[in-house]
């Protein structure tokens, strides 16, 4: 995983990482995320996953991790361009909602299910 | 002379007598003592967890014969179709299938006095209820001891793996309007994966759940997660609730963010009524007449740990036949050497080609399971997980021996 940090236009701090996040990775991730807000409260966070190519649980619970803390803060933490499968595990999570990812992220490769033309359930 | 139904009973009614002080380990031998007078002897053998291989329960006096083979032999017949086979060279022979309701727990090995026949329907009431009681006995007489446990293991049981099957139910449940079969990988080193359900009052409740993480902690997580939830339903809890209450056991245990993704489900026997809460986790399919009809995405809440005071339950109207098949992560993310993924439309497509072979259920999961473990080749991989429950009237009839 490699990590790149900058303020957008709008003043927001945006950490673009690269690579897998995920067992091995996460500690490193929520350490930049930690050197970024630097204590204070009330800091905007923007994670640009377009970089990621893998996420997993423990890449999840490092996010959810990073989340609380800036929320605890006064601050707050979202994700932005994550795509393919880990568009699809944030999806899936439920946590993408939380953090922010709007619903017209492109999501993963959906596994297909026949349709048998009956409406749909409920 | 052929051995009788009634003379069998007398030999049941002399186990179930027995029964009462005998130590696990002394099973086999308490069972071949109440057959003695008909000149019968039994060897019961033992499925291991990972239902590969048969193995015999040992006795005192008696070399112990070698394990056998699931997957080959009328022992393998009798065990996967839970059917008495026979060998057409071998008239003094027949091979028991041993089940605990419809749990699969082995086969026995009946040698008899003089030629008997696997289609005397006399014999055949007599036999299921000695072999029913064998089922009973070994289920009732594990909690006691270790010696039965341990002859189900194939290999040693890590700390993990031992945590987390003391927790699991039984793999098969079935009544006349259910059968439900789950199975978990892999076996001995098995952590954040667990199943779970309870029928009760015309209700089949059922969850499956995935812990974040690896090893031990992830096998905490999970058993701590499975503990909220029944503990939460046993007190009436509905489905919201449960999740609830165990998002407050995981934040209140954990303060680093541990959590677990899951489906509770419940699941009304006399209508069909499913109503599920999705947490976080890959949607469950609904399976009918053969095809993948439905993917039960209606509604996420967050997975359980990270609180989420929505009340999103969803619902799904079952007919009659149709199937559910619940999974975890590791399931579809299965990788051979080369990379390549097991996949949902793979997956979809094995469970429906095991079921038009007319295979029960927990022969279906059986074989999705060592098929994603082979695949992997014995690589160390993330837990996997299968559900199939069936909701058909007399769904359970065929699983009975």
């Amino acid at each position: 995983m490699r990590a790149f940090v900058y303020e957008d236009a709008s003043g927001r701090h945006v950490v673009k990482i690269s690579g897998a996040l995920e067992v091995t990775t996460a500690e490193a991730f929520l350490a930049t995320v930690e050197a970024v807000r630097g204590g204070s409260g009330g800091i905007a966070v923007q994670v640009d996953l377009s970089g990621v190519d893998f996420l997993d649980s423990s890449g999840i619970r490092a996010l959810l991790r990073a989340h609380r803390a800036a929320v605890a803060s006064g601050g707050s933490l979202t994700v932005s361009g994550a795509r393919g499968l880990v568009a699809e595990v944030l999806r899936i999570t439920a946590v993408g909602e939380l953090l922010g990812m709007s619903a017209g992220d492109p999501s993963g490769d959906r596994p297909s299910v026949r349709d048998d033309g009956e409406p749909p359930p409920e | 002379m052929p051995i009788s139904a009634y003379e069998l009973y007398r030999s049941v009614a002399e186990l179930l007598r027995a029964m009462h002080l005998v130590q696990p380990s002394d099973l086999a031998a308490a069972v071949n003592l109440s057959v003695r007078p008909l000149e019968m002897r039994t060897t019961i053998f033992l499925v291991d967890l990972e239902q590969r291989t048969l193995r015999a329960l040992p006795e005192p006096g008696r070399p112990t014969p070698e394990p056998l083979p699931v997957d080959a032999g009328l022992w393998g017949e009798a065990f996967i179709n839970v059917r008495t086979t026979a060998a057409p060279d071998r008239e003094d022979q027949l091979w028991v299938p041993i089940v605990d309701g419809t749990e699969r727990l082995g086969v026995a090995e009946l040698v008899f006095p003089g030629p008997v026949s696997v289609d005397d329907p006399d014999l055949h009431r007599g036999l299921s209820a000695l072999a029913g009681l064998i089922g009973h006995m070994i289920m009732a007489k594990s909690a006691y001891g270790d010696t039965l446990r341990a002859w189900r293991r194939s290999r040693p049981m890590s700390v993990e793996g031992e945590l987390l099957w003391r927790n699991l139910p039984p793999l098969t449940f079935a009544t006349e309007d259910v059968t439900i079969a789950a199975i978990v990988e892999p076996t001995y080193e098995i952590g954040g994966d667990a199943f779970d359900y309870a029928v009760d009052n015309d209700h089949a409740r059922l969850a499956l759940f995935d812990a974040v993480g690896h090893g031990l902690t992830a096998s905490l997580t999970t058993v701590l997660t499975l503990a909220a939830v029944r503990s939460a339903r046993s007190n009436g809890a509905d489905l919201v609730s449960a999740a609830r209450a165990a998002d407050e056991a995981l934040t209140g245990q954990f303060g680093d963010v541990r959590y677990t993704t899951a489906v509770l489900a419940d699941l009304d026997l006399r209508t069909g009524l499913l109503q599920y809460v999705n947490a976080g986790h890959p949607a469950p399919v609904l399976i009918r007449a053969g095809r993948a009809v439905a993917q039960l995405e209606e509604r996420r809440r967050m997975p359980l740990g990270v609180p989420d005071d929505r009340p999103v339950v969803s619902e799904y109207q079952l007919r009659q036949g149709d199937r559910l098949l619940l999974y975890t992560d590791g399931v579809i993310e299965a990788r051979s050497p080369d990379g390549r993924q097991f996949g949902l439309d793979r997956l979809i497509a094995e469970a429906e080609r095991h079921s038009a072979e007319g295979l029960l259920a927990p022969e279906v999961v059986r074989r999705l399971a060592h098929g994603i473990f082979d695949r992997r080749h014995g690589q160390p991989q993330d837990d996997a997980t299968l559900m199939l429950v069936e909701w058909a009237e007399h769904a359970g009839a065929k699983m009975v021996p």
